[in-house]
């Protein structure tokens, strides 16, 4: 056993020393020390891929932990390395840090509180040594499935199936619209999910036939049904669609097609792109021709304030991760309540996406949301239930001679 | 655009393709007039040409599972209808719990040699009921089912379904865990928000549209395998069952389930005390279970209140189906 511990304070390497030597005989054990990131980085170069454990404190002067973190993500052989984080930060900084080296797929055996009981990281790290090494046993799922999806052929063979998820007015609880998800399928593995499909399409350019093919089969969807005219349709968009001129020609010509259809666009994507003038110009196109744009996954990435300010939105969706678990999450909480208000400041609606509970649907409710979504209402609906989900939901929760005319 | 078309070699393209004759030939129609049909009933179908019906029916290509469902659907069948009528694919389920057939290594589990064993359904009512429910989550480390050290009363756990696995000298090798619910219920303990016993004893005057599995183990692959399809039988053969969930802390179930290709749904970190534990659910729609072919598979497998199987020599089909 190998292990460097990198702490600057001398009391806590040798109360961890002790702890350790309890456990192994002299023989088998070898504890090399550091009292900064930089002695610390020095040794990890001189010891390499020798070291079964590297200890590491967050706060230090000359190299913090951080930078042991990157530089241990900085060279393939490094990555196998198990790291310990201990630290006297608060538990939000260490599931941050956690999150970090989870993403730098380094081999995390955990993060750790100080005062630190030694047994906390040598039992799941002997644990994990004997199944093999946790780290380098499965790839991630989505990268393994990356692999075997062959898009081109997806798309030409239109293997591409739309679902709905409705949109609920949380005063009223009316439905007021749908948004469109798009899976693809094959004959193995069932449905393939956006999270999935979404980068191969990118990475192979395919996006804005993609996004063709959506709007496309969801406005068919949606002119075949009286009934569903009476909802709004909200499709996503990336920004990079949005530099693409025959997609916005396309849109504003089914926009004219199908004017009795009410059009959301949904929009993600990042910074950078939004900026341009080129999808400021598209948008404007877009809203002239009575377009509705929609400002997707609201929090979710850096500088959101930036586009609210330089788009006219009719709308700001915030993201699930926020909503979902607000009744619990203070922070959460904080956010979702402070969006709701400067939408209502800003008179731009406001949709809560990923409602699951009715604790969190009153929550919302209270704070003056205007629209939810999310599995509590629905998941997901294939297109041929659509009728029928709206039907049940019609008698259950809306008051009789709303839209008898079509029932 | 050309019209949908599929992947030969990934399914036998048998069961879709003679689905479509019988169909036609009963309803008296044409090639020609179910390409109308199916353009009228289903968007999906607005391409559609008779050359592509009649390469389906002569098995050339077939749709994806997902699109052949809504095919089947416009029909008043599902998959499983036709699925669980075709010899040969049911071969194909069985030889996901079926040694003889499949390449997987033989068990190195201590105490179970793949002999045969006896599956169970255990009542609620039966008298052992509480006992075997303890010793089949004895491993678990899920603290949502830490219910089983409390002092409950068995009445309790009406509507749970406990199937067990018994190998020579009753020795558990298998288990799974699961009961009906409704939806709601089920997010409402996903969040943590309703406890076990909420979502057992449902009291909601609605037909409960779920189900829901706990726990769901094998000692071998192929325990594991037919453990699943236990429920997975049961959520096909009820058409009001419209979802189906899981939550779970098994990491290795999380695992199967994922190489499956179902999405994670939510993951919540549950502390227990001295350590967090990960809490993994799943939520998919009836629709998702079909049209993913090995969950389609295991759904097939018969499965009865009380039964013998050898995994070596399991079920002569000819003479048990």
């Amino acid at each position: 056993m190998n292990i460097l511990i990198i702490d600057d304070q001398r009391f806590i390497r040798e109360a961890m020393k002790a702890d350790i030597h309890k456990r192994f005989t002299e023989s088998e054990l070898t504890i090399n020390e550091a009292c900064n990131g930089n002695e610390g980085m020095a040794l990890i170069i001189e010891l390499g891929e020798k070291l079964n454990l590297v200890v590491i404190d967050l706060k230090m002067e000359q190299g913090d932990g951080i930078a042991v973190i990157n530089m241990l993500a900085s060279d393939t052989r490094y990555a196998h390395i198990p790291i310990a984080v201990i630290s006297s930060s608060d538990k939000r900084t260490l599931e941050l840090v956690g999150g970090i080296i989870t993403s730098l797929r380094l081999n995390l055996v955990g993060m750790f509180s100080k005062p630190i009981n030694v047994s906390d990281i040598l039992t799941p790290l002997l644990a994990a040594n004997i199944k093999g090494n946790a780290a380098l046993e499965l790839p991630p799922v989505s990268q393994g499935m990356a692999a075997s999806v062959n898009i081109h052929q997806l798309l030409k063979d239109e293997q591409l199936i739309l679902c709905y998820q409705p949109k609920i007015d949380l005063n009223t609880k009316e439905i007021v619209g749908f948004e469109v998800l798009s899976r693809l399928c094959d004959q193995s593995n069932g449905y393939i999910y956006p999270d999935v499909f979404l980068p191969l399409i990118n990475q192979y350019g395919l996006n804005t036939l993609f996004s063709r093919l959506v709007i496309s089969q969801a406005l068919q969807c949606w002119s075949r049904q009286p009934l569903l005219m009476t909802f709004a349709l909200s499709i996503n968009i990336t920004a990079d669609d949005l530099t693409c001129d025959e997609l916005i020609e396309y849109l504003i010509q089914c926009r004219r097609e199908y004017a009795d259809i009410h059009l959301i666009l949904e929009l993600t994507e990042s910074q950078e792109i939004i900026n341009q003038d080129r999808v400021l110009n598209s948008i404007a196109r877009l809203i002239i021709n009575n377009i509705d744009i929609s400002l997707d996954d609201f929090g979710k990435s850096y500088s959101t304030y930036d586009r609210l300010d330089a788009i006219p939105f009719k709308e700001i969706k915030i993201d699930k991760s926020f909503v979902s678990d607000m009744d619990i999450n203070h922070q959460h909480y904080f956010i979702v309540e402070s969006t709701i208000a400067l939408a209502q400041k800003m008179q731009v609606k406001v949709v809560a996406e990923g409602v699951e509970t009715s604790a969190i649907e009153s929550i919302l409710s209270d704070l003056g949301c205007d629209i939810a979504q999310g599995y509590l209402y629905s998941p997901p609906i294939e297109g041929r239930y659509l009728i029928d989900w709206i039907t049940e939901y019609s008698a259950q929760h809306i008051k009789p001679d709303y839209h008898r005319e079509y029932l | 655009m050309c019209t949908p078309t599929s992947y030969p070699n990934k399914t036998s393209p048998q069961t879709f393709s003679n689905f479509l004759k019988h169909t036609r030939t009963e309803n008296n129609l044409s090639q020609e007039d179910l390409c109308g049909l199916l353009r009228q009933k289903s968007y999906l179908f607005d391409a559609l040409d008779s050359i592509t019906i009649s390469r389906w029916e002569r098995g050339v290509n077939i749709p994806s599972l997902a699109k052949q469902s809504e095919v089947v659907e416009i029909f008043g069948s599902e998959l499983f209808d036709i699925y669980r009528e075709d010899k040969k694919f049911i071969n194909e389920g069985l030889a996901l719990i079926n040694l003889f057939e499949s390449n997987l290594d033989r068990s190195e589990h201590p105490y179970y040699r793949n002999k045969p064993y006896r599956v169970e359904f255990i009542d609620s009512h039966h008298q052992n009921f509480m006992t075997l429910l303890q010793l089949s989550l004895v491993y678990e480390s899920n603290p949502r089912l830490s219910f089983v050290s409390r002092k409950l009363t068995q009445p309790l756990f009406c509507g749970l379904s406990l199937v067990v696995a018994f190998s020579f000298g009753d020795q558990i090798v298998g288990h799974s865990l699961f009961c009906r619910t409704q939806a709601k219920i089920a997010l409402e303990f996903m969040n943590d928000e309703a406890d076990l016993f909420e979502v057992i004893n449902h009291k909601s005057q609605s037909l409960p549209d779920t189900l829901m599995v706990f726990s769901s183990f094998g000692v071998t692959p192929h325990i594991e395998n037919y453990m699943m399809s236990v429920y997975l039988n049961e959520l096909a053969k009820s058409r009001s069952l419209k979802f189906l969930s899981f939550n779970i802390c098994d990491e290795s179930l999380k695992r199967k389930l994922t190489h499956f290709k179902l999405p994670i749904f939510k993951v919540r970190t549950l502390d227990d005390g001295h350590k967090p534990i990960k809490n993994y659910s799943f939520f998919c729609s009836r629709t998702e279970v079909m049209a993913n072919r090995n969950l389609l598979k295991l759904s097939v497998i018969p499965s009865s209140k009380s039964q013998m199987i050898d995994p070596i020599f399991f079920m002569q089909l000819e003479t048990n189906i």
